[in-house]
């Protein structure tokens, strides 16, 4: 069982799951890093994700005292946008 | 590893189980290696992982298969609307109508894969304990106005397009397509746009393919430049009867009547010192042998021809300017230019008219009051030849379509939460007797319009 779980950990390692919000933590990332210049931990971006995307177009959302726009898409309201 | 370390995994576990599911693989990898480290009670812990790696596996297969997105928009709107009217010089009749009225759109968008997707909007809008209008004289002001003409709680679609994205910068779509509630309908409650063409240039919704070419990511950061092509021809065909032409008098009308547009925008934020975002758009149209059905009513077989075909090609223009002197303050300006060939179906009578007309926006948003709070006012002047495709607006009042006119627009939007929002507006118009191919009016009219608006954006 041992030798199992150490490969699944190296598994998960080598090849990791395909993350479900795959590029929306390291958008949120980037956002607040354009918008101030500063790097937050990472306990405070995943907490954060919902809140970044889980609002009104163009509206102001603070992520770690870093006011960003909202991340939130159009849902197709641009054609090729 | 003592117990705490494993009540420590346990927990962190658990924790990834019920947190979002972003956070469910981030969470297992340092589950994972915790889980590794040396431990009195190894199969126990194995046994959790095990559970906790079908728990997460089960969790992502049915978020890889969630491929559906749902969101919507849902307005309340009261106006209050009175028009003064008649021929110049005479006594004036008066209309006052107070309503109230409903809209509803449902978004339905479907990742197919990662670079195709389905987009789709069924909407619908009505006055209160009113159902079954019908203000479109031709099934193409139908087709182009969509669920906008307060028809009743019959819902339509009024977007259904596929887009596919190439890895080069070229998107291809197809279907019918969001061309209405463009720039800077979106401004009035300090959104992000919400629709493709330029109001002043089109608001309608048209079917038909685009070509989308984004060369942003050749530029420098913070400069953005795209091309957006339109094939949107106008099908006629008899509406009894689809073996058949349309048929005006002696005259079989074309079948199909070709129709482009092309968008090119530009847009920097790199004039910091200055404003947040400049953007500049130039939209070029054209329409050929248009058949205007619903102009007049078709004349019976063997009769001369009703209704005109028009031939137009329009320039548009739009120049905004986002955060002037970084205090919220923003303005745009829309020039639509226009010329149109009007001919009859049987070539007896041309006429060429040329236009031009101004809309004016500049708001001022209050962030410092009251975050997301919008004043602002509209300015607008059309020439008497004036035309705009405006089939896709809530307001009674004909604000921005009328022509041989001059008006104002004030608004104030406020948000009250997080997804909604008020607005409350006032609208004066003035519009003069205009005379030309197609479309005539001796009557001078001056329209004042209140309203109040809810919005529900999810």
């Amino acid at each position: 069982m041992r030798s199992l779980t150490v490969a699944l950990a190296l598994g998960l390692m080598l090849f990791p799951l395909p993350q479900a919000h795959a590029g929306k933590v390291a958008s949120v990332k980037q956002a607040v890093k354009e918008k101030c210049s500063k790097e937050i931990p990472i306990d405070i971006l995943l907490a954060s994700v919902v809140r970044a995307y889980d609002c009104q177009p163009n509206q102001e959302v603070t992520i770690a005292s870093c006011k960003i726009k909202c991340l939130k898409g159009d849902s197709g309201n641009v054609v090729g946008q | 590893m003592s117990s705490d370390s494993n009540a420590g995994i346990f927990l962190c576990a658990r924790a990834a189980i019920f947190a979002r599911p972003a956070m469910q693989s981030v969470f297992l990898v340092p589950v994972v290696l915790l889980a590794v480290a040396p431990s009195a009670n190894a199969d126990d812990t194995a046994s959790k992982l095990d559970s906790l790696n079908d728990r997460v596996t089960e969790l992502e297969a049915t978020q890889a298969l969630h491929t559906v997105r749902f969101s919507g928009v849902f307005i309340n709107r009261f106006e209050a609307f009175t028009t003064t009217y008649g021929v110049p010089g005479e006594a004036k009749d008066k209309d006052r109508l107070t309503t109230f009225s409903t809209y509803l759109a449902l978004n339905l968008d479907f990742d197919i894969s990662e670079r195709l997707k389905l987009y789709t909007t069924l909407a619908m809008s009505k006055f209160w304990q009113n159902d079954g209008r019908n203000e479109y004289a031709g099934n193409w002001q139908a087709s182009e106005g969509g669920s906008f003409g307060y028809a009743g709680s019959t819902p339509r679609i009024d977007r259904a397009y596929l887009a596919y994205t190439f890895s080069f910068p070229l998107t291809l779509a197809i279907g019918r397509m969001p061309t209405n509630n463009g720039v800077p309908i979106n401004q009035l409650d300090g959104l992000v746009r919400e629709g493709t063409y330029p109001r002043f240039a089109y608001n309608a919704i048209f079917d038909g393919i685009a070509a989308i070419f984004d060369f942003s990511r050749y530029l420098p950061r913070g400069h953005s430049l795209k091309f957006r092509a339109f094939y949107t021809p106008n099908i006629n065909i008899d509406n009894a009867d689809r073996t058949r032409q349309l048929t005006d008098g002696t005259v079989k009308v074309d079948s199909n009547t070709p129709q482009y547009a092309i968008l090119a925008e530009y847009s920097t934020t790199r004039l910091s010192p200055i404003f947040d975002t400049l953007s500049f758009y130039y939209m070029f149209y054209q329409y050929s042998n248009f058949y205007n059905a619903g102009t007049n009513t078709p004349a019976t077989p063997d009769a001369a021809p009703n209704n005109p075909t028009d031939s137009a090609i329009g320039n548009m223009l739009y120049l905004g300017l986002e955060g002037i002197g970084h205090i919220g303050l923003n303005a745009s300006l829309s020039v639509l230019l226009y010329r149109d060939t009007s001919t009859t179906l049987d070539n007896c009578e041309s006429s060429t008219t040329l236009s031009k007309a101004y809309l004016l926006n500049v708001n001022q948003r209050l962030d410092f009051i009251f975050t997301g709070s919008v004043i602002g006012f509209e300015l607008i002047k059309t020439d008497p030849t004036f035309y705009l495709d405006e089939w896709t607006y809530l307001t009674v009042i004909p604000f921005y379509s009328s022509p041989a006119s001059q008006g104002v627009h004030v608004f104030a939007s406020v948000p009250l939460g997080a997804k909604l929002r008020a607005r409350v507006g006032w609208y004066r118009l003035h519009s003069d007797p205009y005379s030309y191919v197609g479309f005539s009016s001796s009557i001078e009219s001056d329209d004042n319009s209140f309203y109040v608006q809810l919005r529900l954006g999810f």
